[in-house]
């Protein structure tokens, strides 16, 4: 059976890019939240395996997004996706509970991959 | 008001200069063909004509700008022509040859373009100067009088740091994006410490 992911990112584009690349490896995209909001109601109702969670949304900032998933006992593997390059980022986000963390730009290889990890 | 000395402002050229190239790094890695960077500049002082000079000489220009949030203050701007917009546009979607890439308007995908490569620029001014700073979420302005509005309303007065460089693209010598950043007094005291150290 397919693992479920839910992806949370504010670009249109970036969701399109993620998907495309995972739906080819055989994921099944159950969801997509565009804000931190949508992020925190969709990962409780849907219960997906994987969240691919950007760190910087319109509303809320991932960590946060990420810490309150945890907070919650929501078991799904996050994998973070962004822009946010610093170590220190990094580090924290790892610290907090995540699974990967992938920087943008990447290849869809590179994500497949940390997929299928986590 | 911090003035900056020479060697703090060589100083400051040099982790621009690594800040453009790694940008230059994710933007190849975005359009998977190499991107370079051509005529780093470097000015303190920074006016409002100096930036309103550097981004209207388009006639339609669109610009995306992205705040700094965090330990610093500061402004990127990625200005590009209309017909840059197109062509960068056009690279993104068949670099990665999305399948619902009819979907994705030009905004969508430049904005998210100006938010990896801002967010390299920031990651480099981040680790170099032990700050904790990242973008904000990019806005793309085309209507002339607002983005104009929104470069007025800074403090233009302080002894800002104005650098640009523009983005190359082999075989697209048509292509180049301006990529500006206006870096306000804080990230002068900051680099005034982090050069002492030196």
């Amino acid at each position: 059976m397919s693992k479920k992911v839910l992806i949370v990112d504010d670009s249109l584009y970036m969701r399109a890019l993620i998907k495309s690349a995972l739906e080819k490896a055989g994921y099944a995209i159950i969801g997509e939240a565009s804000n931190g909001e949508e992020a925190l109601d969709l990962a409780f109702e849907l219960q997906p395996d994987i969240i691919t969670l950007d760190n910087v949304l319109p509303d809320m900032i991932g960590l946060d997004i990420l810490k309150a998933y945890k907070e919650e006992g929501l078991p799904s593997k996050i994998i973070m996706v962004s822009a946010v390059a610093q170590e220190s980022a990094i580090e924290e986000a790892m610290n907090n509970g995540a699974s990967a963390y992938i920087v943008k730009p990447f290849t869809p290889e590179k994500l497949i991959e940390e997929a299928a990890k986590v | 008001m911090e003035t900056l000395t020479k060697p703090e402002i060589d100083f400051a050229e040099k982790l621009v200069r690594k800040g453009y190239l790694r940008t230059a790094n994710s933007f190849s890695s975005i359009v998977m063909q190499p991107v370079g960077i051509t005529g780093v500049t470097l000015a303190q002082g920074a006016r409002l004509d100096d930036i309103v000079q550097l981004i209207f000489k388009y006639d339609e220009p669109i610009i995306l700008i992205t705040d700094i949030i965090g330990d610093i203050r500061g402004k990127g701007y990625l200005v590009l022509t209309q017909e840059e917009g197109r062509q960068l546009y056009q690279l993104c979607l068949s670099a990665f040859s999305t399948t619902n890439s009819k979907q994705l308007s030009e905004e969508s995908v430049l904005k998210e373009v100006d938010n990896i490569l801002s967010a390299a620029m920031i990651a480099e001014f981040s680790d170099a100067l032990g700050l904790s700073i990242f973008g904000d979420v990019p806005v793309l302005i085309t209507d002339v009088q607002l983005a104009k509005f929104d470069l007025g309303s800074e403090g233009w007065e302080s002894n800002s740091l104005l650098t640009t460089t523009s983005f190359t693209f082999k075989g697209l010598e048509k292509l180049k994006p301006l990529f500006l950043w206006k870096l306000n007094d804080d990230f002068l005291t900051q680099v005034k410490k982090s050069a002492a150290l030196l």
